[in-house]
């Protein structure tokens, strides 16, 4: 199958803390990775270094015919690998001064140059499709969080990148909220987009994964299909991270 | 002599005949200070070489200055080399002799943008950083971000600073007195010199400047609710 999108040895410091050690990964059209790994393992980074919303210190990405070192990106390059993914943010991050429509119109109209008539169509269809066809003319702060994260899937799926990158899309959210966007992410899942989601949401990994990656200590510790991964994972850390989380207890797949 | 209200009513009428150079002096001040004071406030925001250190360095001491030694630095620093100059040539002269209210003009301006560069400064610390990064997300450049999304939210945390700044330059701009500028204040102490009425025309202007005030103030409502409901 081909990559969309490909990350060689991605390095990333804070200051003297390294958190990213070198960090590879290979997405597949139409696939669903997942990354697990414990808090601070460096899986916001690795994202946020892939949209170049981290300079990464060391690494190259591949994303079409498109290669770039991170180090030496130029304004055009990150320009262009922005524009062919989008993102999905644990906070949401709606444009406080858009409506629900005007939102998911900014980057086809600014960015992409879409006629305004064609985006308002799309983005009206994609806000149906998460089921916030009622909602268009609604500004964020009249939306629930479940509301403001589908929001932020619409958008993310009108601009059809090839890629989506998820972080932790579902862990701000009330838990009674937390269904209404998995259920999303489902469908988007099923429409073949390639996505990349880091989460804790054991059940919902296993659901829609293709391939599952677990990170620790900025490094990656293992890879591998879903199965593999949760049921007969072959490194300590990983056995040690899937009990701590209770998967193997809680359900019963 | 017993207060006269006949004379705050003359007093009045003199300061209203120089009306629009008070408006002028503190609009004109407004708008170069936010000509002036919003790109400084994004060379700090953004750390634009040189830009940002200068402006780091030179803000808190320009704002540590009162104003009516701006119009006293800007009067001496402008009329001295003409001074000199006038002795050669008759433009200098002419020039000495102008109106100078364009001293005044410079002085509140220079003045407001180092106060409005401060509130535009903490109305773009005001946009969260989740927002250019939700920009960058979905493709836009740094200057379509600021021009989409980050200003539009920076200028509804900065209005009613803004006009809180206006009614201080509304009222700040009295002080161009000193360079003997007819402006409301200044009017209505031209009609006292020949009373001798000093009370009533004090008394005049002061109503006067509180109606401009009380006016800004209600402008300022109406535009907050206007950025408001989102
Ligand atoms: N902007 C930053 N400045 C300094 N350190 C940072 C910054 N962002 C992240 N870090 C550090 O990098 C490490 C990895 O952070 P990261 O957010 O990538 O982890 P994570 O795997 O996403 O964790 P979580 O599951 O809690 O979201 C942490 O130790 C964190 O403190
Ligand atoms: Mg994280």
């Amino acid at each position: 199958m081909k990559s969309v999108i490909q990350i060689k040895g991605v390095r990333k410091s804070f200051g003297k803390n390294e958190v990213l050690k070198g960090v590879s990964l290979d997405v597949k059209t139409g696939e669903v990775v997942v990354i697990l790994g414990p808090s601070g393992s460096g899986k916001t980074t690795l994202l946020r270094c892939v949209n170049f919303l981290e300079n990464a210190d060391d690494g190259e990405l591949t994303i079409g015919e498109l290669s770039v070192r991170f180090r030496y990106a130029g304004k055009k390059d990150i320009l262009t690998v922005r524009r062919r993914t989008a993102m999905v943010f644990q906070n949401y991050n709606l444009f406080s001064n858009k409506t629900a429509a005007e939102n998911v119109m900014e980057g086809l109209v600014t960015a992409r140059k879409v006629p305004a008539a064609e985006a308002r169509e799309r983005a009206e269809r994609e806000l149906a499709k998460v089921g916030l066809g009622g909602k268009r003319d609604a500004y964020p702060s009249q939306l629930s969080g479940g509301q403001q994260q589908r929001v932020a899937i619409a958008r993310a799926v009108a601009l059809n990148p090839e890629v989506i990158l998820f972080d932790e899309p579902t862990s701000a959210l009330d838990p009674e909220l937390v269904g209404e966007v998995l259920a999303v992410m489902r469908a988007v899942a099923r429409e073949g987009i390639t996505m990349v989601v880091v989460t804790h949401e054991m059940s919902f990994a296993h659901d829609i994964a293709n391939h599952v990656v677990f990170m620790d200590d900025g490094l990656v510790v293992e890879e591998g299909a879903p199965k593999e991964i949760f049921f007969h994972p072959k490194e300590e850390r990983t056995k040690q991270f899937l009990d701590r989380i209770q998967l193997k207890y809680d359900y019963s797949i | 002599m017993t207060f006269d209200s006949v004379y705050v009513w003359v007093s009045l009428k003199a300061a209203l005949r120089c009306l629009h150079v008070t408006l002028l002096l503190s609009i004109v001040s407004l708008v170069l200070g936010m000509v002036l004071g919003t790109p400084l406030a994004l060379c700090r925001k953004f750390r634009v070489r040189f830009a940002a250190q200068a402006a780091d360095v030179l803000i808190p001491v320009l704002k540590g200055i009162p104003l009516v030694l701006y119009v006293l630095i800007l009067n001496f620093a402008i009329l001295k080399p003409l001074d000199a100059l006038a002795e050669s040539c008759a433009w200098a002269d002419k020039l000495r002799l102008m109106d100078k209210i364009y001293i005044g003009l410079a002085a509140l301006s220079a003045y407001s943008a180092v106060i409005v560069s401060e509130t535009m400064r903490s109305a773009l610390n005001s946009v969260p950083e989740g927002q250019y990064e939700a920009c960058f997300s979905v493709g836009l450049t740094r200057g379509q971000a600021l021009r989409r999304v980050i200003m539009p939210q920076a200028l509804a945390f900065a209005v009613p600073v803004l006009c809180n700044n206006f009614i201080g330059l509304i009222k700040g701009s009295s002080i161009v007195y000193v360079i003997e500028i007819l402006d409301v204040l200044g009017g209505a102490m031209a009609s006292a010199q020949v009373s001798y009425r000093f009370l009533e025309a004090y008394i005049a202007a002061a109503l006067v400047y509180w109606v401009l005030c009380a006016g800004a103030g209600r402008g300022s409502k109406i535009l907050e609710k206007r950025f408001a409901g989102r």
